[in-house]
Order: structure tokens, then sequence, then C-alpha cells
């Protein structure tokens, strides 16, 4: 009996490990991605850079840290078909959100890298939506940069990004159906 | 008067005889002139900036989405050579900022202390608006871009966006707004730049514009387009309205100062007690 239990048990945790490191192969491709929101602020001398940035998704090597640099080079970024990492040079997914109001923020809810598939999910405030008034009122967009970190496994990838609107952050309620970007893909070529 | 009505006429009745030749003639003159005119309709509205003979800089505004978007600007050439900084020393200032009253609302909101507002107010008032209508903190000074200390009360959120330091660069300073609201808002502003001391204190009205927004009752947004204001503001919408507004930030020396009469006050108290 207390042997049948013992192998139980030890197939419970047999189980359960395996089970565990099967779901870990999703974050071990990860390796903890840290994507970032950057605030896009406005900008009286060109407005049109905040204002009509189309939203989407793009890959960019070496991404400028100014917002206003990112911004133009998302802009005019063409979808790469193959990433070669070079040493020091590193990509970055970058993706353009709606355009917000003064009082809204935004935060990253999740990121996942899973079958060779970038899932980033934000959530932001939109004040708009509540009914908000304003006055005084700048808009900004945000941007998610997330860095992609060589070695990537060569391979074809696809990138997803979502953009929840919710009542509040970190937990508030949904508020309207998500804006679901992509899938845009790209290769990692050998030696990536 | 009677020179003019003459004059006027006399033209009309020149134009009576010769309109078809004229129209034939100068038809594609006509229509340059045409173009010219909607160009300069679509074009920004730009405000020179002088203090005596010295042209500090140019604010140039336009309608900009559903909202209104500009710059002030400083020339290229010396003395100035593109530095505000060197713009507001030549005309014995220290900074610049902008000063916005809405003029006209139809929807009026509570500032932060939960006092329902009246067309003309100051955009923002003393510490922001009521936190129900937007949880943006706004300093105690009544200049457009926030440059006092940051206090923000509960429920109010500090946005870096709405800093003049975040809105100027060396050569600019920004200015951008895009109001919003419920379907059927109306609303009107005047806007000025203005110059103040290093201690954030008033100096003097620098040029201005006025503009409008609404929004219609299926929600379409319409912005009037900014029109040069001719004159500084009027008490009505200036001496008046700012009585709650701090004057100036305090130097660090006087803040010490008060820190330490506050101590001061408060030891006296405890011996008494």
């Amino acid at each position: 009996m207390g042997d049948r239990i013992g192998g139980l048990m030890l197939a419970a945790i047999v189980g359960i490990a395996g089970a565990f490191l099967s779901g870990c192969a999703g974050s071990t491709e990860a390796r903890g991605l840290k994507p970032v929101i950057i605030n896009l602020g406005f900008n009286g001398a060109d407005p049109d850079l905040t204002l009509r940035l189309e939203e989407g998704i793009a890959l960019l090597p070496e991404p400028p840290s100014s917002p206003e640099d990112l911004a133009k080079a998302f802009r005019s970024a063409v979808a790469p078909a193959q990433v070669k990492f070079a040493a020091g040079k590193p990509w970055a997914i970058i993706s353009a959100g709606p355009l917000l109001d003064s009082p809204d923020t935004a935060q990253v809810r999740k990121a996942t890298l899973e079958n060779h598939t970038f899932r980033i999910e934000i959530a932001h405030t939109n004040a708009r939506l509540l009914g908000a008034g304003f006055r005084r009122n700048q808009p900004w967009r945000p941007l998610m940069k997330l860095l992609l970190e060589p070695p990537l496994p060569s391979g074809a990838y696809r990138v997803e990004v979502i953009w929840q609107a919710v009542e509040s952050l970190p937990a508030g309620k949904d508020l309207q159906a998500p804006r679901r970007l992509g899938p845009v893909s790209f290769t990692v070529a050998d030696g990536g | 008067m009677s020179t003019n009505s003459n004059q006027s006429s006399v033209s009309r009745a020149a134009l009576k005889n010769t309109f078809r030749a004229v129209n034939l003639r100068w038809l594609p003159m006509l229509g340059l002139l045409l173009c010219a005119g909607l160009w300069q309709a679509a074009a920004a509205t730009t405000i020179n900036v002088t203090v005596g003979a010295n042209q500090l800089g140019v604010i140039s505004v336009d309608v900009s989405g559903t909202g209104v978007a500009g710059t002030f600007s400083t020339l290229p050439n010396p003395p100035n050579a593109g530095s505000l900084a060197a713009a507001a020393a030549l005309a014995g200032e220290d900074h610049f900022n902008w000063y916005q009253i809405v003029t006209a609302d139809n929807q009026p909101p509570k500032n932060f202390a939960g006092v329902q507002l009246a067309a003309p107010y100051v955009d923002v008032p003393p510490g922001g608006y009521a936190v129900t209508f937007d949880n943006t903190w706004g300093d105690n000074l009544p200049w457009y871009y926030d440059e006092g200390p940051a206090t923000p009360a509960a429920g109010q959120v500090v946005k870096p966006a709405l800093s003049l330091a975040n809105n100027t660069t060396a050569s600019t300073l920004s200015f951008g707004d895009f109001p919003g609201g419920p379907n059927g808002l109306t609303l009107t502003f005047k806007t000025w730049l203005v110059s103040l001391n290093a201690d954030s204190s008033f100096h003097a009205f620098e040029g201005g514009f006025s503009w409008g927004f609404s929004k219609a009752a299926n929600g379409t947004v319409t912005v009037t387009p900014p029109v040069a204001l001719g004159a500084n503001p009027v008490a009505a919408e200036y001496a008046n309205l700012i009585g709650g507004f701090a004057t100036s930030i305090p130097e660090p020396s006087t803040l010490c100062l008060l820190a330490l009469g506050a101590l001061a006050l408060v030891t006296a108290a405890r011996r008494r007690g």
C-alpha cells in the first residue's frame, strides 16, 4: 500500500514537473521579455509626428533612444524579411499604439514568446471613452519597444501586439474590443 | 467718407462696363489670386513678437487635427541667434510661457477646490480641475505649462508632458491644446505668449491669438482657426482672474525662511504648552 502511494506520489511529482517544464518552454524561449512603453509626446513644431503616426508594428535595427527619433524611424520603417544580428547592434520590435490624451497611461500587461510567436499585450486607459472633459490637453502616443537580444534561435517568427483600453490601471475592466496589430513575420538568419 | 463712397460708385460703374473684358483678360491672374487667398486661408497664423526695435521671434499656430498647435520660435540671426534665452535676455526677461483663458464654455467644469467655473477663467485653474473632470495636476501659477514644484493632491497625476521644460527647446516654445468633452460642447479661447522673470512672476504679454472648439450633437469636431489678437488682455481677462494664483515661485532662500519661521512657531507653541 505504502509502495503504491509512494509510486503515485512519484508519478504525480514527475507529472507536475513535466507539465511545469513544458509550460516553461515558452518562457525559456522568451528569456524574460522586457517590453517598455515610451511616451511619444506632443511637439507643436511637428504635431503630425504624434497625431498621424500610423498604428502598427515594425522591426528596427539600432532603435534610437529619443521618442521622436524612434517615431521617425518607425514611420519610415520597412518590414524586413530577414533579421541578422550583428555584435552591438540590437534589433527591436516597435509598435505604435492609439492616440491618447493627457490623463491617460499605458503599461505592458503580458509579454510572451511561444512557438516563435511574440505576443505583447498592452493595457491603456482612455479617458475620452469614459466621457472625460479636457480643457488643457496634449495628445500623446504610446510606443512599445521590445529589444531582441541575441542569440535568438534562427527561424521564422511572428509578432502580435494587442492594445486594450481599460477603465483603470492596473486591473480595470476592458472598455471595448482590443486593437490587434499584426501578425508581422520576420526570419532570424543563421548566426542571428 | 463721401470720397470713398464716390470712388466706390465710380468703380462699380466702371466694372459694369468693363467686367466681361476684364474678367477674360485677368482670368488667369484672378485664378492665381484666388489660389493665393485659399493658400493664405490654409496657412498658419503668424504673429511677430517684438520689443522696441528688436524682433524676439515669431508665433506660428494653426489647426491641427482636433486642436491647435504651434510654436514661438526665435529668429536664427543675432542678437537672438536662435536662442529663447537670448531672446528673453534681450527683453530683460528670463523665459516664456503661455497664458490661456477660456472665454466661452457652455459646459464649464469645476476647479480643483470644487468651485464651479464660469467663463472667462484661466486654463488651468490653480491646482488643476476637479479630479472627476480631469485628474491632471496643475501648478499654482496662472501659466499654461507647469513650472512650479509638483505638489499633486490625492487622486491627481502629474503629467511631465505638460511641464514647461518638456515643451521648450533651445529655440522654440511649443503650444498644443486638444480640448474635448461631451457632444454639444462649445469653447472659445484666448492664448497669449507671456514673458516671465526668473521666479516665474509676470513680466509682459508678447502677443496672442483666439481660437475655438466645438463638438456637434453628432460628435463632429470643428476647430475655429487661430486669429491674431491685437491687444493684451483687459482686466476682465487677466487682472480680475488671477487672484487665486501664486504670483511667483518662492526662491529656496525664501522657502528656508518660511521653514525656519514655522519651526520657531512650533517651538514657541510647545513651550507655551
